[in-house]
């Protein structure tokens, strides 16, 4: 028997071994999705404010994780509560010119997140890995976001999500769909909310690891500007709900086109989409796109 | 699922007793040695009580304490038709020490096997270590400094059915931290001892010839949307090993068909390896010569595995293992997307008598190791075969990713001083190793005293005195450790690493350590306190991030 039994393993696993692949696409469905379209994001929410003096570390927190987790970070920062008011009303900090730190970087949905998450009473800087673990254990500290993600990226896809934008640069409308697919079995009820984002703000920023303490040309990312499907609100839009097969799919289209404020840089605009069970508003997978 | 949960763990303890301790109580029957067999095994416990410490950015623990242990039983019995052993290993999290992957949590007995071996034929049912070759396609270990484990679940099959035949299969899943991956690994090594399966005819050869090959396939489901994945990835190598007295030379080429993952950002052009090393060895010399190229060849089980998780290869890294604090401070981390690295190290003996050697001699080591980016070219085929790049030449690409260049020197100056030296110039791209953006290439320059005085014949002193000195990143730092080991028992340890070149005045911080260690028959205690630097910990190019932290420390293992 022993003889044989290794010419059987060596058949069969080789047999089995191999999948060659000429046709990396599957037919129809348009043009081929970024390849890190297929694999698992996470939504990571910043919440911070220029006069937050640790903020910047949170920032810098997210600028690591994008990049060691290329395309796989989806990052917004909410800018919200006391530590990101106007000076005046809020008084400048200490060392800081007259005139200094006007900047206001909030957006409407300031109000939703505080209601739903509380927000505004949090220590910043602080936030939101996929909002796992709500509502017992967020805010999620940022020295633990490296360790959530790596846990969380660790498995498998379980909806897919891809933004259609378009957008007319002379009107200022943003029209979009988004399609989706869940690669699981699921119930409950799914919603999606998608947001605009911009980045390459410059402004004033308290830093701590800034030798003044103050950085007069700070750049902010992902600065969150509004929600495009409920606007004033963090809730989105219903798109499924109950018994859920794996492989389910749907498609969401904005109803009427959105209108970017003219405050915004069109150049440096992007759209997030999130899908989220409404439940625990946990989020199941998160897309990112470009407005060209 | 044969992993257990910590509601099954009651069960599998019984279940490993009745197996391992009731042959103990078992009247020998015939067909088996008298012998009841024995059992043995280790236990570790690493404990830490952290202090909130934001100056050195570390971590708010919120238990305060975390904990790590582990223990190993195995039992083993001659039987006389061979050999049976059985183990388990009882690990537990709780919760995690910070910075260890975040996949071990919890308790559990995730390791557990037995193997039955008789006559040249070893089966194992459970979890099983392997390698084929030098690991480029299939290294199945554990580190446990690292938390890295990817045990194959399932059955591991080695036999030699004639002299010098040596033939492995295994099928199973792999560990995942305390859970197993979603992917099945299945694989099949062969090697031929040429001169061993002539036998006597080739007494006279004084070359040695070893060739080898295998083949190993991982099955993945595509619920992919959009693309047409392979859900069956093959990969295969051949080896070879050439001995002629003092030479010896080893080459295996690797190749894997198409195999999108998050790894390459799921392109599907087949992955290759090159790993080839020549050393030459004689009373007082070594040299050794490495070359290693390494194109798209990331293989795990699972394709949206990240880090270190399900990882069914092993990229080896073709660097010195630095073991001094500030030399190992830019360690390297083998990159599987691509790379080609070259190393040379020469061990010379300066002779016992000589005016250098003095009456002991003096053992040189020269070691150089490079590494840089493949030499390529973009394709922007993403919307049609996705091939991603193709490669120009098999020499190193323009990007350069890591240049280690160093000297070690030891010397015995008589019965009770000794002394090594080193001396490293290593080049460091932040951006490639660590994941990072916008950080210049970063040169250093180490060296490092290691004197070592036997005081007499109970006391023991060792100094370890070292310097890095780089303008880039956190700046220069200076380490000065001090050991005294007292007898055969004691050891105490005073250790400071201090910044003193950061830019940031309130960062020039000192990381003070003490430690203090009891040795007792096969028993070990260890305690600390101390700060500890954020730092990255390797071995064999394999990393993980050591965070920052400022608290003591308890370490016991034991052994039996």
């Amino acid at each position: 028997m022993k003889k044989h039994l290794f010419p059987i393993i060596l058949g069969a696993v080789v047999i089995t071994g191999c999948d060659y692949v000429d046709v990396p696409r599957q037919a129809g469905g348009g043009g081929p999705p970024p390849a890190s379209d297929t694999v698992r994001k996470i939504l990571i929410e910043d919440f911070t404010g220029h006069l937050c003096i640790n903020c910047p570390d949170a920032a810098e927190m997210l600028d690591s994780l994008e990049h060691a987790f290329p395309g796989q970070i989806i990052g917004v920062a909410a800018h919200v509560g006391f530590f990101a008011q106007p000076c005046p009303p809020a008084a400048l900090p200490e060392d800081a010119p007259a005139g200094t730190f006007g900047e206001d970087f909030r957006s409407p949905e300031e109000s939703s997140y505080d209601l739903i998450f509380g927000t505004n009473s949090w220590p910043y800087p602080n936030g939101m890995v996929n909002r796992d673990g709500f509502p017992a254990n967020i805010p999620t500290d940022v020295d633990e976001w490296d360790d959530m993600s790596s846990t969380i990226l660790a498995k498998s896809i379980s909806a897919y999500l891809k933004i259609n934008p378009t957008y007319n640069s002379s009107t200022r409308q943003l029209s979009l769909s988004v399609n989706g697919l869940f690669m699981i079995d699921t119930t409950g009820t799914y919603a999606l909310t998608v947001y605009l984002l911009e980045d390459s703000l410059t402004g004033w920023q308290t830093d701590s690891d800034h030798p003044e303490g103050l950085d007069s040309n700070y750049i902010f990312n992902h600065v969150l500007r509004g929600c495009i499907n409920s606007p004033g609100s963090v809730l989105g839009e219903t798109v499924m709900t109950g018994t859920i097969p794996s492989g389910t799919s749907f498609q969401y289209t904005l109803l009427a086109p959105y209108v970017v404020s003219t405050a915004f840089n069109d150049e440096h605009l992007r759209i997030v989409a999130y899908l989220y069970k409404t439940e625990d508003y946990g989020v199941m997978q998160a897309a990112e796109a470009e407005i060209d | 699922m044969f992993f257990l949960n910590a509601i099954s763990v009651k069960k599998a303890l019984v279940l490993f007793l009745l197996l391992a301790v009731g042959p103990l109580f078992v009247i020998p029957s015939q067909g088996q040695v008298s012998s009841a067999g024995t059992i043995s095994g280790n236990f570790q416990i690493d404990a830490q009580y952290y202090i909130p410490d934001s100056l050195i950015d570390a971590d708010t623990i919120a238990e305060k304490a975390l904990f790590n242990g582990w223990g190993n039983v195995i039992y083993s019995r001659n039987l006389q038709k061979g050999t049976f052993s059985a183990g388990i290993r009882y690990e537990s999290y709780l919760n995690r020490l910070n910075g260890y992957p975040a996949g071990f949590s919890g308790t559990g007995i995730p390791y557990r096997y037995a193997t039955f071996n008789s006559q040249g034929l070893e089966i194992t049912a459970g979890s099983s270590y392997e390698q084929f070759g030098s690991g480029l396609v299939l290294r199945i270990y554990e580190d446990r400094g690292l938390g890295y484990d990817n045990a194959l679940d399932g059955i591991r099959v080695r036999a030699t059915p004639y002299r010098g035949i040596y033939l492995k299969g295994l099928w199973g899943k792999q560990r995942n931290g305390m859970t197993s991956g979603p992917g099945i690994v299945r694989g099949f090594d062969g090697e031929i001892n040429i001169n061993q399966l002539i036998g006597h005819r080739m007494d006279s050869v004084k070359t040695q010839f070893i060739a080898g090959g295998n083949f190993v396939s991982k099955f993945q489901a595509d619920l992919d949307p959009f693309l047409n994945l392979p859900q069956n990835v093959g990969a295969w190598s051949g080896r070879m090993n050439i001995i002629r007295k003092r030479i010896n030379f080893y080459a295996e080429y690797a190749y894997k068909i198409n195999d999108p993952s998050s790894d390459n950002d799921f392109i599907y052009k087949p992955g290759q390896a090159i790993f080839s090393s020549l050393t030459y060895s004689r009373k007082g010399l070594g040299i050794y010569l490495g070359y290693l190229h390494v194109d798209n060849f990331s293989y795990r089980s699972d394709r949206n595995a990240s880090i270190n998780s399900l990882l069914i290869n092993y990229i080896p890294a073709l660097t010195k293992q630095h073991v001094y604090a500030l030399v190992a401070y830019y360690p390297f981390a083998s990159i599987p997307k691509g790379q080609v690295s070259l190393q040379g190290q020469v061990d010379y003996k300066v002779k016992k008598g000589s005016v250098l050697g003095g009456k002991y001699g003096m053992d040189i080591t020269l070691n150089y190791a490079k590494t840089n980016a493949l030499d390529t070219t973009t394709l922007h085929d993403e919307a049609t075969t996705r091939q991603g790049y193709s490669i120009n030449s098999y020499l190193f690409g323009d990007s350069a990713i890591f240049e280690d260049l160093n000297i070690e020197i030891f010397r015995k100056f008589n019965s009770k001083f000794k002394m090594t030296f080193v001396y490293a110039f290593i080049k460091y791209n932040k951006n490639v190793l660590l994941g990072k953006f916008g950080y210049p290439m970063i040169p250093s320059h180490s060296v490092v005293f290691e004197p070592v005085y036997k005081l007499n014949n109970k006391i023991t002193l060792k100094a370890d005195i070292e310097h890095m000195y780089t303008k880039e990143d956190y700046g220069s730092w200076a380490m000065w450790l001090q050991e005294v080991d007292i007898g055969q028992n004691f050891f105490f340890v005073l250790m400071d690493q201090w910044n003193y070149g950061n830019e940031d005045p309130k960062h020039r911080i000192h990381y003070y350590t003490v430690k203090a260690g009891y040795y007792w028959a096969t028993h070990r205690i260890e305690v600390g306190y101390g700060k500890q630097r954020q730092g990255v910990f390797c071995v064999g190019g394999v990393c993980r991030l050591v965070p920052a932290s400022n608290g003591f420390t308890l370490t016991i293992t034991s052994s039996f």
